[in-house]
């Protein structure tokens, strides 16, 4: 009995001992921020991920996840999800001031970052090329035809994929010298300069894609400018104003915001288990 | 009645049966309870001690095996590079008007929430390759394009043709701020300050630079100021021979005016345009203003107009600076997938 008791007290105390050293592994910075909740759990299963997972294709800074494809008439359709893994604890949400006195706020993990515009199947004996409707579209078509066998589906590319890249450029017009080019596929152009008072030159922009001139913003760029106004009914316009009878020379302004660009970067896209 | 029977009425049904054979554990008993009561006890006295951690540390060491072998190592995808739970990946390549533009994506590792986790906001990128490295400009965002960035290196017609490489510095610390909707990331090295404009002529015109101490060793040069009643314009540039970039928010405000009396309201102002938007005149937010080494505002009136009934008595500069300086070892982003788009138009 005196024996067991020695050994309960030793054992007390080693335990005492213990208890004050696990809890002390917690004591720096850095074992805090360590990856401890997380191992509390039991269970048998894998924490939540957010890509690197089976079945997410990484794009840009964009996880694609295919769902299954199903046909529709003669057409196949590819749902997907696009998840936004762009860290954005300190982005604003987007305010956009739409027509008619409305707005519109857009979360940031909401935004669309990339757009799969192309797709490609492939066959056991075709290539049939698919489309998306447009950048929040989640589902992909291919005009398949009658009779089309899913089992025949080898494998789902991207050829390209556009991305959603900042731009801010600062340009120069003049006459002679109306446009400029500001990032792939978007063109800035000198339309017209009305010479009064307060000066009114007219920069008109074009892009080769039209969704995403909402996304711009041009002002005038040095001493002497006043507003800058974009035109309503939704044309992509802006009347800058010059503070003098006439217009600088030359033009100076400043285009920013976003646009999208193509990444000729093909992908296979990773369907899910059995498709 | 016999001790034996009164024992058999009295025992509660929870007592252990004592007709049933002794458990093999009973031995083990005092020691099982001991090491519990040690366990307990020192982690009681570390908690007395006002540190914070025991809960945490008491979850990892209930279960720390079962779990550590399924929990996938934190990552970032393939192909980037991480920094501070960011992972980073040069994307594509073109060139404009003799300026490279680098775009350069940004995911969050795996086991991070994209939510939780601050964008990279360093400036201080560097190409590397030809033998020689060029600094760059600026790095360009967008709140329309959240997880892409655009670095600008001034005066590089191409990519170089050898081995090239992205270096990148971390940014000193940077904080959100919270309590302003539609706001981004503020720095939290900053200062601002304001200094009295002699005379009240209008247009004004600065004669000679005028040179600011902003503090962290930082001297800006206004090197223009100009303003009329309607608009001003405004060119700095860091003097310094340091690392620090800036961005810097300077506007001018007519003392006196749109009733001083009446203190709910601000008197007029030029204040840069970019905080103008987005409105029903220009739709679309202006980008966050990059860090910098040199920079250029365009003033617009804010307040009642400037005229006979509604002039200044005196005229005051305004000026708040935000700067950031690299820290901490280079990181290198390979740029040997990177899609080049070449020369534009």
């Amino acid at each position: 009995m005196v024996r067991q008791a020695a050994v309960a007290v030793i054992v007390f105390a080693i335990a005492s001992v213990a208890g004050v050293l696990i809890a002390r592994t917690g004591d720096s910075a850095d074992a805090i921020t360590s990856t401890t909740i997380p191992l509390a759990s039991t269970s048998t299963t894998a924490p939540q991920v957010i890509f690197a997972a089976e079945g997410e294709t990484i794009l840009g800074p964009a996880a694609l996840v295919a769902g299954e494809p199903y046909l529709e008439g003669t057409q196949l359709v590819i749902p997907f999800d696009v998840a936004n893994l762009a860290p954005t604890a300190d982005a604003a949400d987007v305010f956009t001031f739409l027509q008619f006195g409305n707005s519109l706020i857009t979360p940031p993990e909401d935004i669309d970052a990339v757009y799969l515009d192309r797709w490609l199947l492939h066959t056991t004996n075709d290539e049939i090329p698919g489309s998306t409707a447009n950048p929040s579209a989640r589902a992909a078509r291919f005009e398949v035809g009658e009779g089309f066998d899913i089992a025949s589906i080898e494998a789902v590319t991207l050829p390209s994929y556009s991305l959603f890249i900042p731009v801010e450029s600062e340009i120069s017009l003049s006459v002679g010298n109306e446009s400029a080019t500001i990032s792939p596929g978007l063109t800035i152009r000198l339309l017209a300069v009305t010479e009064q008072a307060n000066t009114i030159i007219q920069i008109e922009a074009r892009s080769e894609r039209d969704f995403n001139l909402g996304n711009l913003r041009i002002s005038g760029a040095g001493p002497g400018w006043l507003s800058a106004v974009k035109e309503a009914e939704g044309r992509p316009r802006w009347n800058l104003t010059y503070d003098a009878e006439t217009a600088p020379s030359p033009i100076t302004a400043l285009v920013e915001g976003a646009v999208w660009v193509t990444v000729d970067r093909p992908i296979e896209v990773v369907l899910p288990e059995g498709s | 009645m016999s001790d034996t029977i009164w024992e058999e009425l009295v025992r509660s049904p929870l007592d252990p049966d004592p007709n049933a054979p002794p458990s093999r554990l009973a031995p083990l008993a005092p020691f099982l309870l001991a090491g519990i009561a040690g366990l307990l006890i020192g982690l009681f006295l570390l908690g007395n001690s006002g540190e914070s951690t025991v809960a945490t540390t008491l979850e990892t060491a209930v279960s720390p095996t079962t779990a550590a072998l399924v929990e996938p190592a934190p990552e970032v995808p393939a192909g980037y590079t991480e920094v501070d739970g960011v992972g980073l990946q040069p994307m594509l390549a073109y060139s404009r008007e003799g300026n490279l533009y680098i775009a350069v994506s940004e995911t969050t590792r795996s086991d991070l929430e994209p939510g939780e986790v601050p964008a990279f906001h360093s400036s201080d990128w560097v190409l590397s390759g030809d033998g020689v490295e060029i600094a760059a400009s600026r790095a360009i965002a967008s709140y329309l394009a959240p997880g892409v960035r655009v670095i600008e290196f001034p005066n590089v017609a191409a990519l170089p043709m050898s081995v090239p490489e992205l270096i990148v510095r971390r940014g000193s610390e940077m904080v959100v701020r919270t309590s302003c909707q539609g706001c981004g990331a503020v720095s939290a090295d900053a200062s601002s300050g304001e200094i009295s404009l002699d005379g009240l002529d209008r247009p004004f015109l600065l004669e000679e630079p005028l040179l600011i101490d902003v503090g962290s060793a930082i001297t800006l040069s206004v090197d223009h100021l100009e303003f009329t009643d309607e608009w001003g314009y405004v060119e700095w540039h860091i003097i310094d021979e340091n690392e620090a970039r800036v961005r810097a928010d300077i506007s001018d405000v007519f003392d006196g005016t749109d009733e001083p009396d009446f203190k709910k309201l601000f008197p007029t102002q030029l204040i840069p345009d970019f905080m103008w938007d987005p409105g029903m005149q220009n739709p679309t937010m202006s980008n966050p203003q990059p860090f910098t080494r040199r920079g250029w505002l365009v003033l617009d009136r804010i307040g009642e107009i400037i005229n006979d009934q509604n002039s200044p008595t005196s005229l005051t500069l305004n000026w708040a600076v935000e700067w950031q300086y690299p820290i901490g070892e280079e990181i290198m982003l390979p740029l040997d997938s990177i899609t080049d788009l070449g020369e534009l138009g």
